[in-house]
């Protein structure tokens, strides 16, 4: 295993990784919710990639936004090699573990 | 806020909820502040524009609350990241930056467990915490004296004290005080008195201890400001120069700083001046107590007939020893000098000598810490014990719920360590679950403690000195932490152990396995100390409750319900008119029976003795009280004679040399005669006893009589009452008030100390024995709450565990009540074991609390019984209750369950 990262933040690795360049708080904090199935905080997802940007797991940019941001520039998120390999570990053991449980646990 | 807007559209003026941007701007110090605000200011507004406004502005208040809330994790995850770069093996496990996020929600899914171990940290460390934080006050606060350890109380011993536990203040004449001073000049002494009052105002006066001009250099201290002048040590006027305390300054005097010189006097002029204000801290020397607290210093000045005189022993001596000096070698020399003083001088009479004020025979320097602390002492510590004890409980009972947890989720842990996760990673999580809730529970603890502390300064007895007020202050927070570092400890450790070899055994693949009975040593011996704990501690409130039970069944032989006494305190020129004028008054009350006064404290738990000399042929007795009582005090106190008669109210009014002495004194002065018609002399003053009355518990509920001798008050020179006891043709209660509001407009000079009905001041003569039992009662309950949680909690989850085999078993014909009794039966070994560890350690223990247990054995089987019946009632209610639930389950249904 590369890296540890918890269920969360694989989450929103995943969510930064599907957004392509686009990825920013509210696309990814969008995904991570319907991924869960539940409400996630803005708080939450901006704690994580920050925690993740110190980890070298994913990288930044800043650009300007619509005028509903009353100026306030949005950030853009994308993996890095690092991130990738992490995704690309942590949920490779979910899933073939996922297919060894006795109860069906995928749609 | 939101920028450029349409303005055709007139919902773009509105923007997020303003008080939730404002606190998400002014306290969200997480990262990209500017960036969270943005987004969810763009979301607002998508939210907004697809399902309106209220919607959008409940998402958003909703988005900073949550954002807010995870900020208060924030700091712990600083900590763990900065030792996350630490280098080594043991860094990792201090890398709990990601494992506060999981631990939360993990405990949020299992809510009552959370929550039950939150209840069980709260309830003993509430009260653990109370308990420490007055016994700090005892046992381990520092003295406010400069090198306390070397002051030390000078108490000279007659032979009837020599080995005995009785200890008095104000024995000491000037004669022995000089000749100590001869004896041992590396020691300085300073020499006080203790308890009187001095009027400040129409029937107020202030409680004062008098000291010599010495006093500061010896005990190390200072007045916070102001202070004596020499001649303030010389003869007194009406109006004398006063220290008041901290208290009595901020209390009565507004906390001025130009108090001094301040007089406060009543009309006949007596009074105090202020001469300064005592420190904060301040403390006198002296097994006072804390409602009878100084509230003020007043210059000692002692009459020179009186300084000449050996025998006008009065003062209390307080010493500082040098370390240089054994104290076997001052007593010794302390103890040659007052021989020498008895030799010098001529012996006590007989009158004279009541035991306790010479002849001398020895004289000891206990250090003022140990007779300040004296009564207490033993008290406290085991107080401390048990809350160490309670703590203990809690700890056995987290770690088996702690322990069952992690059983039940093995297969997590399972699918965790097979993605790679160490474990130290897996104990690292369970630490900081752990650590989350046993910190909120300290939390909630130390705000119990506060509520608790509230009601201290009531519960505790008036002999409880403190030597702080008790609080929850840093040194109380600290044992907090210290206990709950412990609790997890041992919690972790426990848990880690049980996890570790479930998830090593192969959780996924036997996840579906359907025995867990975990019938393993450790939570044998987990649910048996619970017990064993819980016992020893039930034994102590059972003990301590069947204790002041059999006090309160001593029939202290006067009236009771229809009785009540007030405490007074007269002006200092009172004679027979102004005390015959006041119950004069009282009598003349609705409802008043009978009133008389007592010249002399009552129910006060003092030791005043008596000056009459027993007859020839006299059998040895204990401490002979001599009453002195006006009219109507016999009858108020429905005493009557067993033999002869009273003494009439012409009689004792006019002060006639009769005196009534009760059956104690009767047999033990006249054995084997009738003692009415014989005559017993005070200073060779002949006094002829009228008839015998029964003995009655004038001292306090829980002392034996030993003898009274009532004589009039009016035979005797400078007469003066300290109580009135009034009786009542209805309860007492609803008589008072009318005594007090005809006593208060009628003589305005008579200062009410307190009133009460006769039950309660029986209550506050053995408030220490009430005060004790509240203590260990209250231990006793909440270990019994907290096993029988750690029971339930355990057999609970043992349960759900449980249910397929269960389910398997009732398929295959066992009835539910066949369930029941199995699961409670696999309880029965450890509540045995537990029963019988308990009763060592409770064997052992309570020999510390047998000398505060009234006229019972420690091992006294009423109690025992009680305590180990109530014991295994709890616990086997609380085996059963979970298990009923468990022989309810579908059959079909658990065998489903995986």
């Amino acid at each position: 295993m590369s890296t540890q990262i918890g269920v969360f933040e694989l989450l929103v690795l995943m969510a930064v990784a599907a957004g392509g360049d686009e990825a920013y708080g509210v696309s990814i904090r969008q995904a991570v919710e319907a991924g869960r199935g539940r409400e996630v905080s803005s708080g939450a997802v901006h704690t994580t990639l920050d925690r993740l940007e110190r980890r070298g797991l994913v990288t930044s940019r800043t650009a300007g936004g619509p005028p509903s941001r009353g100026g306030r520039p949005r950030r853009y998120y994308r993996l890095t090699p690092p991130g990738e390999a992490a995704v690309r570990d942590n949920y490779g053991a979910l899933s073939h573990l996922a297919g060894r449980l006795p109860v069906k646990v995928s749609s | 806020m939101t920028g450029d807007r349409d303005p055709r559209d007139p919902r773009d003026a509105v923007e997020p909820p303003r008080l939730a941007a404002w606190l998400l701007s002014r306290v969200w110090r997480g990262p990209a502040g500017g960036e969270l605000l943005g987004d969810l200011a763009e979301e607002f507004d998508q939210i907004r524009r697809r399902r309106g406004v209220r919607q959008a502005r409940r998402w958003y208040r909703r988005q900073a609350f949550r954002s807010l809330a995870g900020l208060v994790l924030t700091p712990a995850r600083r900590v763990a990241l900065a030792l996350a770069a630490l280098p080594g093996a043991a860094v990792r496990f201090a890398r709990l930056s990601g494992d506060v996020g999981p631990a939360w929600r993990s405990l949020r899914r299992a809510r009552w467990y959370s929550l039950t171990v939150i209840a069980v940290v709260t309830l003993s460390l509430s009260l653990a915490t109370t308990v420490f934080a007055v016994v700090d006050g005892v046992l381990f606060k520092p003295l406010p004296f400069a090198d306390a350890d070397e002051l030390v109380q000078v108490t000279p011993e007659t032979p009837a004290q020599v080995g005995s536990t009785i200890m008095m203040a104000g024995n000491t004449s000037v004669p022995d005080l000089d000749a100590w001073r001869a004896a041992v000049p590396e020691m300085t002494f300073t020499a006080t008195t203790f308890g009187g009052s001095q009027p400040i105002g129409e029937a107020d006066a202030v409680r004062f201890a008098q000291v010599d001009a010495r006093f500061f250099e010896v005990t190390g201290t200072a007045p916070l400001f102001g202070g004596f002048r020499d001649e303030d040590f010389g003869p007194q006027g009406p109006v004398r120069s006063a220290l008041v305390s901290y208290a009595f300054w901020q209390a009565r005097l507004g906390g001025d700083p130009g108090v001094i010189g301040r007089v406060l006097a009543d009309r006949s002029g007596e009074g105090i001046r202020v001469a300064g204000v005592l420190p904060r801290e301040f403390l006198f020397p002296h097994f006072g107590s804390l409602r009878l607290t100084v509230e003020a210093l007043l210059p000692l000045y002692v009459e020179p007939g009186r300084r000449a005189n050996p025998r006008a022993r009065s003062l209390h001596v307080v010493a500082r020893l040098p370390r240089s000096v054994p104290v076997g070698e001052a007593e010794q020399r302390l103890t040659a000098a007052e021989a020498g003083v008895a030799a010098r001088f001529p012996p006590l009479s007989a009158t004279e000598r009541d035991g306790f004020r010479g002849p001398f025979v020895r004289v000891r320097l206990p250090t003022v810490r140990s007779t300040l602390t004296r009564n207490t002492r033993a008290v406290s510590m085991a107080g401390l014990a048990a809350a160490g004890f309670l703590v203990l409980l809690a700890c056995l009972n987290l770690a088996g719920l702690a322990g069952s947890r992690m059983l039940d989720r093995r297969r997590e842990l399972s699918m965790r360590r097979a993605l790679g996760a160490g474990g130290v990673d897996l104990v690292r999580g369970m630490a900081v679950e752990h650590a989350l809730l046993l910190g909120a529970g300290a939390v909630l603890g130390l705000v119990g403690a506060r509520v608790l502390l509230a009601a201290v300064p009531w519960l505790l007895p008036d002999d409880f000195t403190l030597l702080k007020a008790p609080a929850v202050d840093a040194r109380v927070a600290a044992v907090a932490v210290a206990a709950c570092a412990v609790a997890l400890t041992i919690v972790t450790a426990w848990s880690a152990r049980v996890a570790l070899r479930a998830s090593l055994r192969g959780g996924l693949a036997g996840a579906g396995g359907t025995t867990a009975r975990a019938r393993s040593l450790g939570r044998f011996a987990i649910v048996g100390g619970q017990v064993a704990l819980a016992l020893a501690m039930v034994v102590g409130g059972t003990l301590f409750a069947r204790s002041l039970a059999r006090v309160w069944s001593q029939d202290p032989g006067f009236g009771v319900d229809r009785t009540a006494v007030f405490f007074v305190d007269t002006p200092r020129a009172v004679d027979l008119a102004y005390i015959d004028g006041v119950l004069d008054l009282v009598r003349r009350v609705p409802g008043v029976t009978a009133a008389g006064g007592l010249g002399g404290p009552f129910l006060q738990r003092a030791i005043m003795g008596s000056s009459f000399e027993p007859p020839e042929g006299a059998r040895e007795t204990g401490d002979v009280e001599h009453l002195r009582v006006t009219a109507g005090l016999l009858d108020a106190l429905a005493l009557h004679a067993i033999d002869g008669r009273l003494p009439t109210p012409e009689e004792l009014s006019a002060g006639r040399p009769v005196l009534a002495v009760s059956r104690t004194v009767a047999e033990a002065y006249f054995p084997g005669r009738r003692a009415v018609g014989e005559t017993l002399r005070q200073d060779g003053r002949p006094f002829e006893i009228v008839g015998v009355v029964p003995d009655v518990r004038y001292r306090s509920l829980d002392s034996a009589p030993e003898g009274e001798i009532y004589s009039p008050l009016a035979a005797w020179p400078d007469p003066d009452i300290m109580n009135m006891l009034v009786s009542y043709d209805h309860d007492a209660v609803a008589g008072m008030g009318a005594t007090i509001r005809a006593l208060q407009a009628g003589v305005p000079s008579l200062r009410l100390r307190r009133a009460m009905t006769v039950r309660q001041a029986l209550g506050d003569s053995v408030q220490s024995r009430q005060f004790q039992a509240a203590v260990f009662v209250g231990f006793g309950l909440a270990a019994l709450t907290v096993a029988a949680v750690g029971i339930l909690g355990l057999v609970a989850m043992t349960a759900a565990r449980r249910t397929r085999e269960v389910g398997i078993r009732l398929t295959l014909g066992a009835t539910p009540t066949r369930v029941v009794r199995l699961m409670v039966r696999e309880q029965l070994p450890a509540v045995a074991a537990g029963l019988a560890g308990g009763t060592l350690v409770a064997v052992w223990g309570v020999r510390a609390v047998a000398a505060y247990l009234y006229e019972m054995s420690p091992y006294d089987w009423r109690a025992w019984g009680a305590a180990v019946v109530v014991l295994v009632l709890v616990s086997t209610a609380a085996a059963i209750v979970p298990s009923l639930g468990a022989s309810r389950v579908d059959p079909v249904q658990a065998l489903r369950v995986d």
